[in-house]
This record gives C-alpha cells, structure tokens and sequence, in this order.
C-alpha cells in the first residue's frame, strides 16, 4: 500500500547540524529485552546501530549515562509502501537527529514491537555486535509515541504479511486469514509482562 | 456652445465642493488609520517577548573528575511584559576527530556546583527565575561536564542557552574561557 498524496501528512522540519544526521543509520542487530519496572515490564525491542560513520550518536548515549534521562521527539515517516523511517531527535543532554529505516517485510517484527510498547532501546555498535554481549554497554530507551502511527501501521503490516504469505506459496483465498491469525499470535506473544514486585506481593498476599 | 448661467453653475459646484470634502475626509481617516498601525506595532514590539544574554565572566575549574563551567551573566527583558528564565544550557560542540561530524552536550545550570568552587564569588542564578519587564538579572550559572564525556575531544564552540518560560532560547556564543585554579 503505497500512502496517496491526500492521506500524507505535513512536512516535519528538522533541524541537522551535519550532512550526515540525515542519512539513515544502518541496523547492526537487533532484540528485545523485558526488565523489571522499565514499561511496565513488557517487552521492548533494542536496535544495535552500527555507529562506525556517526561517533556523535556514541557520544550521546554516554552523555545519557553521565546526565541521567533526557529529551527526545519521535515521529514515524512512510516514503513507500514497503519502508518506514523512524525520526529521532534527542534534544538533551546531547542534541543529536537519528534516523532509522525500517523493512516493512523484513523488519515487521521490531517495528510492531516498537509501535506496540511505544519504546524502543537503543545502543551503539558495530557489524555483527549481539545483544548478549553487549548486555553491560549503555544504552538508552527512547519513548516513542505511536497512537497516531498504530492505523497506519496496522494496514501496512497486514498488507506487507499478506504479500509476503502470498510470496511464500500461500493461496490467495487463505492468506488474509492466516495473516490475521499469524498477527494475532505474535501479538500474544510479544505482549508478556514481567510482573513488578508489587504485583508479584499482590499474587502472594492471601484473599 | 451655450454659457452656464449662474442656476446651472451652482450644483457644479457643489459637488465639486463635496468631492474635495470627501477626499479630504478620507486622507485624514487613512492618516488616523496609519498612527493607529503604528501605535499597534509598538505596542506589540513592547510586548514582544524577548530576553537577551551578556557574558561578564567566564571561567573553567578543571577537577580530576569532571571540568565546572562558570559563567558570570546578565539577562535583560526587553518586553513590557514579565517572563521567567525557565533553565540556563551551556552547549558544547566538540569532535574526536577532524573527519567526524562533531558531536555536542548541554549541560543545565546546577547552582549546588558554587559550593565547590571557592574562587567563584558571585551569587548563583537560582532559577526558575521571574524578570519583571524591562528589568535585568544577573548571576553566576555553572556546568558541569564529566572529564570522560570531553575525553580525547577538542572543544570547538561554548553557546549559553536561556530558555524563558515560552521555550524561547536567548543564546549566546562564548568565544573566551578561561582556566582558573579551585
């Protein structure tokens, strides 16, 4: 589905302090990962960029662990049926744009993630950096509010899943069922909680 | 051609007469309508909301851990109305390397910092702060950037942020700082 010219929306004016800030930052990996107390426990998906050609994003991540939490504004941009770009602009402690491009086939998942738990991690890194060993490097979670984003981003995961069911040998008069069932599915899965202390007492304490 | 007679002449007259009453009526009311504009726009000027920023003083503490930013300022309203200084940002641009894009940190004023530093002898900004219209205030705003943040980094440009109550930024570039023993 490509968005028509009278659905888009206004133009978004950033303000870049170099060439390079508007340029997408490549994905080096990605995850998710569920911690007590962080979003209300739920699962939230963290994007390893590859940071070789932007140090400055790397300077902003340590700045976050030296200033404590900061500023940021989100917005999610569609230029075509099949991509979809998320806005970052961290104001404070650090003033930094960054802007990540997104597969709407092959990156479904963590952007349903994303739009979902409304947050996101982010931590700098190189090609081939896995979570798992990286668990002690910083990173920083970015709130990224997706209300208006979410019926947008419904149609176009549908329709991209639909496609790619369709790609995949499955017959046309099935794959919108299968699609919603497989949607319908994932959602279940990636909506675990991880119960807070509080709520875990709660359980505990006798009727 | 016949001559106008004195009857026929009369009513020419008068309205040539009310035709150059009606002219001067009308520049006189689009010459009221101009001062009114003009009243208008300086009246509006007056109200503008605009704070500016004047560097006194400016001083780096470097500390083993962590280098203190102070900053003798004077901020003046320039309105008629009254604003509030909502926070004080210090940026710092500043690179790794001469090929990297430069990268910045914007620490907010803490005046808890003026307990550590004996040489500072102004009083800090405390802030939220109100400034009456056209009034001005001064302070000593102070920063504090962690040594590991400026690591291996050469600093390119200081900027002084005054952020008002209307997230309006009066800024200012800082070009001299300078080094002071604690």
């Amino acid at each position: 589905v490509s968005v028509p010219w009278w659905k888009r929306r206004g133009k978004l004016e950033i303000n870049l302090q170099h060439k390079g800030e508007g340029d997408a930052v490549p994905i080096a990996s990605d995850a998710a990962m569920i911690s007590r107390g962080i979003a209300d426990g739920r699962l939230i998906p963290v994007i390893i960029l590859d940071t070789s050609a932007r140090p400055d994003i790397d300077d902003m991540i340590r700045a976050h662990v030296h200033f404590g939490p900061g500023d940021a504004t989100s917005a999610w941009s569609v230029p075509s049926w099949n991509k979809v770009v998320l806005i970052l602009t961290v104001i404070h402690p650090s003033r930094c744009v960054v802007i990540i491009s997104f597969d709407v086939v092959r990156q479904a998942s963590i952007v349903d993630q994303i739009v979902q738990t409304q947050a996101l991690y982010i931590m700098a890194g190189r090609p081939g950096d896995r979570l798992i060993a990286k668990l002690e490097e910083p990173r920083i979670c970015v709130e990224i509010p997706s209300a208006e984003f979410r019926p947008t981003w419904e149609k176009l995961f549908f329709n991209a899943m639909v496609k790619d069911f369709r790609a995949h040998g499955v017959p046309r008069s099935e794959a919108k069922d299968r699609v919603r069932a497989y949607i319908a599915e994932w959602r279940e899965l990636t909506s675990q909680r991880m119960k807070s202390e509080h709520d875990a007492e709660s359980d505990e304490a006798p009727e | 051609v016949e001559a106008l007679n004195f009857a026929q002449l009369v009513p020419v007259v008068v309205s040539l007469l009310a035709v150059a009453i009606s002219l001067i009526a009308i520049r006189r009311t689009s010459e009221v309508q101009r001062q009114q504009l003009r009243l208008q726009s300086l009246q509006e000027a007056g109200l503008r909301r605009e704070l500016s920023v004047r560097l006194v003083q400016s001083e780096l503490y470097r500390l083993e851990t962590a280098r203190i930013y102070a900053f003798r300022i004077s901020i003046a309203n320039h309105s008629d109305a009254g604003n509030s200084v909502r926070d004080v940002r210090l940026r710092i641009a500043y690179r790794r390397d001469a090929s990297s894009p430069p990268s910045n940190v914007t620490p907010s004023h803490r005046p808890e910092l003026a307990q550590r530093i004996v040489a500072a002898q102004a009083k800090p900004l405390e802030l939220p702060r109100f400034i009456a219209g056209r009034d001005t205030i001064g302070g000593l705003v102070l920063f504090e950037v962690p040594a590991e943040v400026l690591r291996d980094a050469s600093v390119e440009s200081y900027r002084l942020d005054v952020i008002d109550t209307y997230d309006e930024a009066a800024s200012m570039d800082i070009i001299v700082v300078s080094e002071r023993p604690l």
